[in-house]
C-alpha cells in the first residue's frame, strides 16, 4: 500500500468539527444512500444557545443540538482514548496507519503550531481537532480535514514527523481533549424519513422548546436557550460585540447562517420528496427572507471587524428581528400545510 | 473598462490572498470561487476595494454569490463609481 484515501466530502453542517467529521464522511456517501440525505434532514434542525458565554466563555457558544452526530446507522465507532493508546504503548504513527488500513478514519486532537495551513501553524501551542482520512506510505504523509489558516472547513497534508510532533505536544500543553475516535462506513445501513417526527422537531426550534427534554431517560435536560429564542441570544451577543464588552467570535455568525442553509435544504427536500406542495414556494421565500438575509448579516459583522464600523452591527441586531418574525410565519404556515398533506394518501400528489 | 482598474483589482485580490507578484495571472473570467475567494477573503477584498476607489458597498450586495468573476465585481465597481 502507498496511497489510502477513504470517502470524504465538504458539507453545509461545519461550524464546529466534533460533527463536522462524522457528517462528512457520511455525505460523501450521500449520493448512492438515500438514507443519509433523510438522516441529515432530520437532524441538525433544533439550535441552542450556552448562556455561559457571557460569563466568560464556552466551547460550543451556538450550535446545533448537543448530541453525538457519530451515532448514526452507518458509522462504526471505536471510542478510544490518549490514555488508552499509551496504556498500550502503541506507535501513534504505526496505529493511525493501521486503523487507515482497516477502513477507519481517526477523530483526535493535535497541537495546531506543528501542522501546516492550520490557524496556529509555527505561531502557538494549541489543542485543536483533526480528522485523519489518508495516508500516503511512500511519502510518508497524511490527509487531514479541518478548519485551515483562513477559517475554512477543507483538507489539507501534514509529514510524519510533524503529525508526531502535533500528537506528543498535547502531553506538554494544556489540553482538554483526549479522545481518539475511530469511524468506519458500514454500507447496510439504513434510514426511513419520519414526516411528522421532523415537523415536530421544527415545532420545538420554532416555540423555543428544550428537545434534550424528550431524552429525559437517557440523562438531565441539557440547559439552553433553544430554537427561536436563540436569535435574541445572538442579538445580546451582538450588542456586547459593539460595545466592546465581548470578543468577536466568527462562530456565531456562521452558525446562524448554517442553521438557515440547512432548513433551506431540508424544504427543498420535503418538496422534491412531496410532503410540501413546490409550487407554494415554501423553499423559495425561505432562501429570500430567511437565508439570504442571514447571509448578509454574517457578512455585514464581518465587514464590521475589519472596518470597526460599529452602525452597521446596530442595524444586523434590529433586523434580526424582521428575520425572526419571517421565519416563525413561513415555518408555521409549512408545517401546517405538511401535516394537512401528510393525512392524506401520497399516491394523490404523485 | 478602463486597464488600471482591472490591474488594480487584481492586485487586491492577490493581497487578500496573500500570494505573491502583481496578480497578472489572475483571469477576469475567472470563478471568484476557483480564484480561491471565500466568504471571509471576499470581505476583506470588498473592504480594500471601497478603501481603494473609495466607493461604499450596499450592504445587500455583500454576498460574494451575486458575482460569477471578478469581471463582474469590477463592473460593480464602476457603477458605483458612474454614480
Amino acid at each position: 500500500m502507498t496511497l489510502l484515501k477513504h470517502s470524504v466530502k465538504e458539507s453545509t453542517y461545519r461550524s464546529y468539527q466534533y460533527y463536522a467529521f462524522p457528517v462528512s464522511i457520511l455525505v460523501s456517501h450521500m449520493e448512492q444512500n438515500e438514507g443519509v440525505e433523510a438522516w441529515i434532514h432530520s437532524n441538525f434542525i433544533q439550535a441552542c444557545f450556552d448562556e455561559r458565554l457571557f460569563d466568560g466563555g464556552v466551547p460550543v457558544p451556538f450550535a446545533p443540538y448537543q448530541f453525538d452526530y457519530a451515532f448514526n446507522p452507518w458509522l462504526h465507532t471505536q471510542r478510544l482514548s490518549r490514555e488508552l493508546v499509551g496504556m498500550l504503548d502503541l506507535d501513534i504513527l504505526s496505529f493511525i496507519v493501521k486503523s487507515l488500513t482497516h477502513g477507519f478514519c481517526l477523530y483526535l486532537n493535535a497541537d495546531e503550531f506543528f501542522l501546516p495551513n492550520r490557524q496556529f501553524y509555527q505561531k502557538q501551542n494549541y489543542s485543536h481537532d483533526v480528522l485523519i482520512y489518508g495516508v500516503d506510505t511512500e511519502q510518508e504523509r497524511l490527509f487531514l480535514m479541518g478548519y485551515d489558516d483562513n477559517s475554512q472547513y477543507t483538507t489539507f497534508e501534514a509529514g510524519y514527523d510533524e503529525f508526531r510532533q502535533a500528537y506528543q505536544s498535547l502531553d506538554v500543553i494544556e489540553n482538554h481533549c483526549n479522545q481518539i475516535y475511530l469511524y468506519r462506513y458500514q454500507p447496510e445501513g439504513s434510514y426511513t424519513f419520519q414526516i411528522h417526527l421532523v415537523l415536530d422537531l421544527i415545532e420545538d426550534y420554532l416555540y423555543s422548546r428544550n428537545t434534550s427534554e424528550r431524552l429525559y431517560m437517557v440523562a438531565e435536560p441539557y440547559d439552553r436557550t433553544y430554537g427561536q429564542n436563540t436569535i435574541a441570544s445572538v442579538q445580546r451577543y451582538l450588542q456586547l460585540l459593539m460595545e466592546g464588552r465581548i470578543e468577536f467570535d466568527i462562530r456565531i455568525i456562521h452558525y446562524l447562517v448554517e442553521h438557515k442553509e440547512a432548513m433551506l435544504h431540508r424544504l427543498r427536500y420535503l418538496e422534491r420528496k412531496k410532503y410540501l406542495d413546490q409550487s407554494l414556494g415554501f423553499a423559495d421565500t425561505y432562501a429570500e427572507q430567511v437565508y439570504g438575509q442571514a447571509l448578509m448579516y454574517r457578512n455585514m459583522i464581518m465587514k464590521s471587524a475589519i472596518d470597526n464600523n460599529s452602525k452597521r452591527v446596530q442595524s444586523v441586531i434590529g433586523s434580526l428581528d424582521q428575520m425572526r418574525q419571517d421565519e416563525h410565519e413561513l415555518l408555521v404556515r409549512m408545517v401546517t400545510h405538511a401535516r394537512e398533506r401528510a393525512a392524506k394518501p401520497l399516491q394523490e400528489f404523485n | 473598462m478602463s486597464i488600471e482598474q482591472e490591474s488594480t483589482l487584481q492586485k487586491l485580490v492577490n493581497e487578500v490572498l496573500e500570494r505573491e507578484g502583481n496578480g497578472e495571472d489572475i483571469s477576469m473570467n475567472a470563478n471568484l470561487g476557483e480564484i480561491g475567494l471565500h466568504s471571509i477573503t471576499f470581505v476583506k477584498l470588498v473592504v480594500q476595494i471601497e478603501t481603494t476607489f473609495g466607493i461604499e458597498f450596499a450592504n445587500e450586495d455583500l454576498i460574494m454569490e451575486k458575482y460569477e468573476t471578478l469581471r463582474d465585481l469590477l463592473n460593480y465597481v464602476q457603477q458605483k463609481l458612474e454614480r
